[in-house]
């Protein structure tokens, strides 16, 4: 099964050209020999939320890559090393394996997710009603949504933290989007003032950001 | 019942220590020397034994976390150590190493832990083969003293879930003098053996124990170890 990690890093705005400069060069390529695959790099939003903030999502095989990054090859000690160097840039880093709990997306469905505007938010769910809340998601929160342009593009599970759902949504418009949020007009699907009536079964509040893309080559450029 | 769960005091006569340490941004290395060089000696020459010093997994929890897990015999040792640490009158040389790596940390926190009955001392981990290389250390939110019936539950149940995996149990901690907060450590044979942990995922035997679970706690949060 694989499973994903989410890096939460806090880099000064004034240093991220120079910190995504240095990441492409030399992050990206230890981070791929270790086992793992860049899915974007976006940073919050200055209207709500930090701007030093940035949100990396990778994707892993499985335990046992986990288990390659913990260990002793060089990989990990690339690995390692970078993250030691990297703290002329970052002031804080925290990272989160989860899995993906969205069963029905298909591959295309995230294709370009890394070049897309993302809404992201962490919800603080009921508990061990994780799986319930998901399920709503894909059966009505999500179909509303989708008539308005906002896919999900994950709904993540972390694997050592109860009580947590991490959903990433990209939108169509980019900024232009963000109108989307807390408009007066009816929706044709369930309306959001409905799931939030459902949702109070299954969440307590939640943390939501909107994330721009940063300017970083994923992956790596070919001759 | 079993015996665990009927004694009025569970948490006897297994005493550590945790300290976690945020080092700086860049400055793990020079934390970790220093730690090993100069502080974990002094430690050791007071009567402490070092169970594990470990660093936060590169995939879960924070960069530059580290965690040095210490077994004491008796809580006069934890008494003379903290004086020796927090006393105007205190041990020099220790302060001095303890102010020396407070310039290179961002936070820094010690907690006496109280280990439950059938909770691994040192002896018993190294008797069973455990290393502590590889490790799930688990903080939880403790419905307030319900820690027998926690560590039953824990033991009756998941356990079974996750029999053959190559985690192991290692025990269960709470804070000295704090009734809702709790701490399980699990040793891993490696990172991959959490395999299991997908193969029993969606299951109804790991929602029940998550129902079950709900009656002792309400929040969990975990940190993978290495070994340093």
């Amino acid at each position: 099964m694989a499973l994903y990690m989410q890096e939460t890093l806090k880099v000064a705005p004034k240093l991220q050209a120079d910190y995504l400069r240095h990441a492409e060069a030399e992050y990206l390529p230890v981070a791929r020999a270790a086992g793992l695959r860049a899915m974007g790099f976006w940073r919050v939003a200055s209207f709500k939320g930090e701007p030093s903030e940035i949100v990396a999502l990778w994707e892993l095989d499985d335990w046992a890559a986990v288990s390659r990054m913990s260990g002793g090859d060089p990989a990990a000690e690339a690995l390692r090393r970078w993250h030691e160097k990297a703290g002329q840039w970052v002031l804080q880093r925290d990272a989160m394996v989860m899995r993906q709990r969205a069963h029905h997306l298909e591959a295309a469905d995230r294709q370009d997710m890394a070049t897309r505007f993302c809404f992201h938010e962490t919800m603080i769910i009921q508990p061990n009603k994780e799986r319930d809340y998901v399920l709503g998601i894909e059966t009505q929160l999500g179909k509303s949504y989708e008539l308005q342009g906002m896919h999900v593009v994950g709904e993540f599970q972390p694997a050592f933290r109860s009580g947590l759902i991490i959903n990433f949504w990209t939108v169509a418009h980019g900024f232009d989007s963000i109108g989307i949020m807390g408009r007066q007009e009816a929706e044709p699907f369930f309306t959001g003032a409905h799931w939030m009536e459902i949702a109070l079964a299954l969440r307590t509040h939640w943390r939501s950001v909107w994330l721009v893309p940063l300017p970083i080559r994923l992956e790596p450029s070919r001759p | 019942m079993s015996d665990a769960s009927a004694k009025s005091n569970m948490f006897d006569g297994k005493l550590f220590f945790l300290q976690t340490y945020a080092a700086l941004p860049g400055k793990s290395g020079e934390f970790r020397a220093l730690y090993s060089r100069s502080f974990a000696p002094l430690l050791e020459q007071r009567g402490l034994r070092k169970a594990a010093f470990w660093e936060t997994s590169q995939v879960e929890g924070p960069s530059g976390e580290h965690l040095a897990l210490w077994e004491f015999s008796a809580p006069s040792e934890m008494i003379e150590l903290t004086r020796a640490l927090d006393a105007p009158d205190g041990d020099p040389k220790l302060q001095a190493v303890r102010d020396d790596l407070s310039l290179l940390v961002s936070r820094q926190e010690g907690w006496t832990y109280l280990g439950s009955g059938q909770s691994l001392g040192i002896a018993d981990m190294q008797r069973e083969g455990i290393t502590l290389k590889s490790c799930l250390w688990e903080q939880v939110d403790i419905v307030p003293n319900q820690y027998a019936l926690f560590e039953n539950a824990l033991r009756v149940d998941y356990l079974r879930l996750i029999r053959d995996s190559g985690i192991r149990l290692v025990g269960v901690y709470r804070p000295q003098l704090y009734s809702i907060k709790a701490a399980v450590l699990w040793d891993l044979e490696d990172f991959s053996c959490l395999s299991r942990l997908d193969d029993i995922d969606g299951s109804a035997e790991l929602r029940h124990w998550g129902n079950i679970a709900l009656t002792f706690r309400t929040a969990v949060s975990g940190r993978l170890l290495r070994r340093i």
